[in-house]
């Protein structure tokens, strides 16, 4: 899978989970610009993503992602080669 | 030393022509030196504590930096949390537990032995907490964290550091700084900037208005009211409840921008605090403007390890982690049982939010937005204002009287000297213009960032003139010294 | 020159700072100035309410008799009764709420002005406590600091700094605004009704009276007992009839009061008479003379203004 799919799949999840349809995520977008992405949410995100590529994170990865790029790398070296 | 005292505005001063005078490599050492000042203002003997904090802490962050070995650095990290967490629970909680324990064994007595004679408080010894030992610790055990997460290094000049724990500003109530944030500031050359100096003037001076105008003002009525609950109407109350959410902002948030602006002064840019709460359409995002430093952190290194750690319970683990996570947060406030409910009805409203947010989402689109944000506001203001009731009251019972007396005391309202009245009124309708100017017409009619200097200079005289006629100089307490 | 301050100007040094301080200093003195003198014309014209009164008290007054004191001498000492009996012009100057420091203050304002003849010092137990509320009480005061070199002393009790806040001219009138307006108003006349200074009480006591002990040792202000000396020297100098009393109580009083004590024992060492109705067991026995337990209500305080004459009256057949 490549960056650009893994991409497309989150914006998936996001829309989903956040339960809107305008949310386009992009490698820079971070939390203060999607609008109800909060530590609150950010925890349901992990578990749907976590779900749908079938990877587990540890706690040190979920804290660390600055913005989606970052978290589309970490979930790149998860996956299966 | 308080911030509103003409002690500490000399003092201030002093601190602030030597610090631009001296050159920049002596200048970490003079903060440290205004810091130690100002902490021996208060309990001398006290410092040894913090002394005992910053040498444990430091050494510590050192040793989980730099040992190669995980075993070695989680002990050093253990050790040092367990001594902070220690510490704070020692003087902050010994009353508590004490007090909780002699009522049980009374509760017993009575019910088990029916004996009559009880235990008294008064056996009990009294523990007076150091000067803002929550924020040191709280700092202390960020940092610490921080390095054992591998975020940032550990600072090796012990002096920094001390400075960084004993920063004057934020030594009595806060911003929960972070040491990353504030470490690098230090070290790096500041020339002098003006800019610096009038902003942070300028923060001072609302912060000074908010607390000596409004918050000591609604003090008077509020401390008349509550306290005698019994004697009071319930239209009484429910002005005095209203009045403490007004007193307990204009109170913190004045207290926070006058901490933030004296550092400003000194050129540091330490974390702000409020981001006008009261404005808040949920509890959920009230909490993201309210006392924001704590709430951060809190987030960081409570709330978000719990819910990672149970992200298996899926909605549960957020459920679980909000109620965790808030009752430690009231329970930070006091050892009171008041406050452990405070929490709980944060954690509790979270909660419904959390599970209610397509339903309200879905709600929302159907109705104009202006309207959605008037609802939003006036329900998150009173379910604030009601928790609050529990974390003024000084036990649950007295709680259960106000709470009680708002639905059923039927009388007038309380106007012993109606000049406290208006003087109140006028000060939160003078707040809220502000606040709502600055959230919805932040380019409108500026007075405070207005081009022309003589009419922003006048804004600012006729703030600092308000100051004088209305502003509260006899004996004003500012209520999160003890936290 | 020219050059050198365009270059203060742009480079935003120290310079620039304290040229931009001093500018802001300069603006907020001039608004300070006019809204002061605003302020201190109103202040001087009021018509009624407390402010009125003090000022009245200060700079007015020219009463034979004067009654000195806090809430229990300006709502139980009635004028009307002591002009009657006495046959001299009386006035109430007691404040509520105030504590000694502010009787000496008018007494040093009156005494500036005009001897009066008589003087009636009411004393309650704990008047020489140490508190801090009673410094800040002396806020009221602050307006006549300027004009009465004499109040000074007393004023400045206040605390250290206070000469240097006095340099607003809005200052003296802080917490007043919405006071000093009503007391121009020509409606506060009859809702702030007085007496020659003092205000009656309505309710009346309907309950047993408690018991309190009063002999527990509390702190004393060494402020207030100089001021307390002074008061009496002075009135011997200027050869003032001066009386210290102390007013009923409807509370069952246990032991003594430290304050009382020594006020009734100075009192005795300058010869000076000292009347004690704080166990009048006439009182005592009349809840229905109370307002609350320790102020009289109306008819009380007719009973107790006539009282005190009486003695008042023996008092002085007996030196005659």
């Amino acid at each position: 899978m490549d960056g650009n799919e893994i991409l497309k799949q989150l914006n998936e999840i996001f829309n989903e989970e956040l339960d809107t349809d305008d949310i386009k995520l992009n490698n820079r977008t971070t939390a203060n610009d999607v609008d109800g992405w909060d530590s609150l949410s950010h925890i349901q995100l992990v578990v749907a993503i976590e779900k749908r590529f079938k990877i587990r994170f540890t706690a040190k990865e979920i804290q660390s992602w600055n913005n989606i790029g970052e978290l589309i790398d970490c979930i790149n070296n998860k996956l299966p080669v | 030393m308080i911030f509103t005292s003409i002690f500490f505005a000399l003092f201030f001063l002093i601190v602030a022509v030597f610090y631009y005078a001296l050159p920049h490599k002596f200048r970490w050492l003079w903060i440290l030196a205004s810091g130690i000042f100002f902490y021996l203002q208060s309990k001398p003997t006290y410092l040894l504590i913090v002394t005992f904090i910053i040498l444990i802490t430091w050494y510590a962050g050192l040793q989980i930096g730099n040992t190669t070995s995980s075993k070695k650095g989680w002990r050093f990290y253990f050790l040092a949390i367990i001594a902070n967490i220690g510490i704070l629970v020692f003087f902050k909680y010994t009353n508590f537990f004490t007090s909780s324990a002699v009522d049980f064994i009374n509760f017993i007595r009575q019910k088990i032995f029916s004996s009559t004679e009880t235990i008294t408080n008064s056996l009990l010894i009294n523990v007076i907490a150091p000067l803002g030992i929550s924020y040191i610790t709280f700092q202390a055990i960020g940092y610490l964290i921080e390095i054992k997460r591998g975020n940032h290094a550990a600072e090796k000049n012990l002096g920094h550091f001390a400075t960084f724990l004993l920063f004057f500003p934020k030594i009595t109530a806060g911003p929960v700084e972070r040491a990353h944030n504030f470490l690098p500031q230090l070290k790096k050359v500041k020339p002098f900037e003006y800019n610096n100096i009038s902003c942070g003037l300028k923060q001072i001076l609302w912060g000074l208005f908010k607390k000596l105008v409004i918050a000591d003002r609604l003090f008077i009525y509020v401390s008349a009211v509550l306290p005698n609950a019994e004697h009071h109407s319930g239209i009484s109350l429910i002005i005095a409840v209203v009045f403490y959410v007004f007193q307990m902002y204009a109170d913190f948030s004045g207290y926070s921008d006058m901490a933030i602006g004296f550092a400003k002064v000194l050129g540091f840019d330490v974390m702000s605090n409020f981001n006008r709460p009261l404005l808040a359409k949920s509890v959920t995002e009230f909490w993201r403007k309210w006392h924001i430093s704590l709430s951060t952190w809190f987030a960081d290194y409570f709330y978000t390890p719990i819910a990672i750690a149970k992200r298996d319970w899926g909605m549960w683990s957020v459920v679980y982690a909000s109620f965790t996570t808030f009752i430690v947060l009231g329970f930070w406030h006091g050892a009171y049982w008041t406050f452990i409910v405070f929490g709980g009805l944060q954690g509790f409203i979270l909660t419904i939010e959390f599970f209610t947010r397509k339903a309200r989402k879905n709600i929302r689109k159907k109705i104009p937005a202006f309207l959605n944000g008037l609802i939003g506001i006036t329900f998150t203001f009173s379910y604030f204002a009601f928790s609050l009731i529990f974390f003024r009251a000084n036990y649950l019972t007295d709680a259960f009287t106000i709470i009680k007396r708002i639905f059923t005391a039927n009388g007038p309202i309380y106007m012993e000297n109606p000049s406290i009245i208006v003087f109140s009124l006028l000060g939160i309708s003078f707040l809220t213009l502000v606040e709502v100017k600055r959230e919805y017409f932040n380019n409108l009619f500026t007075l405070y960032d207005n081009k022309n200097w003589l009419i922003r200079n006048c804004y600012y005289c006729l703030l600092l003139i308000i100051i004088l006629t209305a502003g509260v100089f006899d004996g004003g307490e500012f209520i999160y010294f003890q936290f | 020159m020219a050059t050198s301050f365009k270059k203060i100007l742009t480079q935003k040094g120290y310079w620039y700072l304290i040229f931009k301080i001093l500018a802001f200093l300069i603006l907020f003195f001039i608004l300070d100035f006019i809204l002061g003198g605003f302020l201190g014309k109103l202040y001087f014209k009021q018509t009624s309410g407390w402010e009125y009164r003090t000022k009245y008290s200060i700079e007015d007054t020219r009463a034979d008799i004067l009654i000195f004191g806090a809430s229990r001498a300006q709502q139980q000492y009635n004028p009307f009764f002591f002009e009657e009996r006495l046959k001299q012009t009386c006035y109430n100057v007691g404040r509520d709420g105030e504590p000694f420091f502010y009787y000496y203050a008018i007494f040093k304002g009156i005494l500036k002005r005009y001897t009066p003849k008589m003087i009636i010092l009411d004393i309650e137990n704990g008047v020489f406590r140490a508190e801090q509320t009673s410094y800040d009480r002396i806020s009221v005061l602050l307006p006549f600091y300027k004009n009465h070199p004499e109040m000074r002393s007393v004023i400045k009790l206040k605390g250290p700094f206070e000469k240097y806040k006095l340099q607003s001219k809005v200052y003296p009138y802080n917490s007043m605004l919405f006071k000093i307006l009503i007391g121009n108003a020509e409606f506060n006349k009859k809702r702030s009704i007085d007496i020659n200074g003092y205000v009656p009480l309505s309710r009346a006591l309907n309950e047993p009276t408690r018991s309190v002990n009063i002999s527990q040792k509390y702190d004393l202000d060494a402020n207030k007992l100089n001021l307390y000396q002074s008061f009496i020297n002075e009135c011997l100098k200027a050869n003032i009839k001066l009386y210290i009393v102390c007013s009923p109580y409807y509370i069952n009083l246990i032991g003594s009061d430290t304050s009382m004590t020594i006020a009734k024992n100075v009192a005795k060492s300058n010869s000076i008479q000292f009347f004690d109705f704080s166990k009048d067991d006439f009182f005592l026995k009349n809840p229905n003379l109370f307002d609350d337990t320790v102020h009289v209500n109306i008819e009380g305080a007719k009973i107790f203004s006539n009282k005190l004459i009486d003695s008042i009256i023996l008092n002085s057949a007996y030196k005659n």
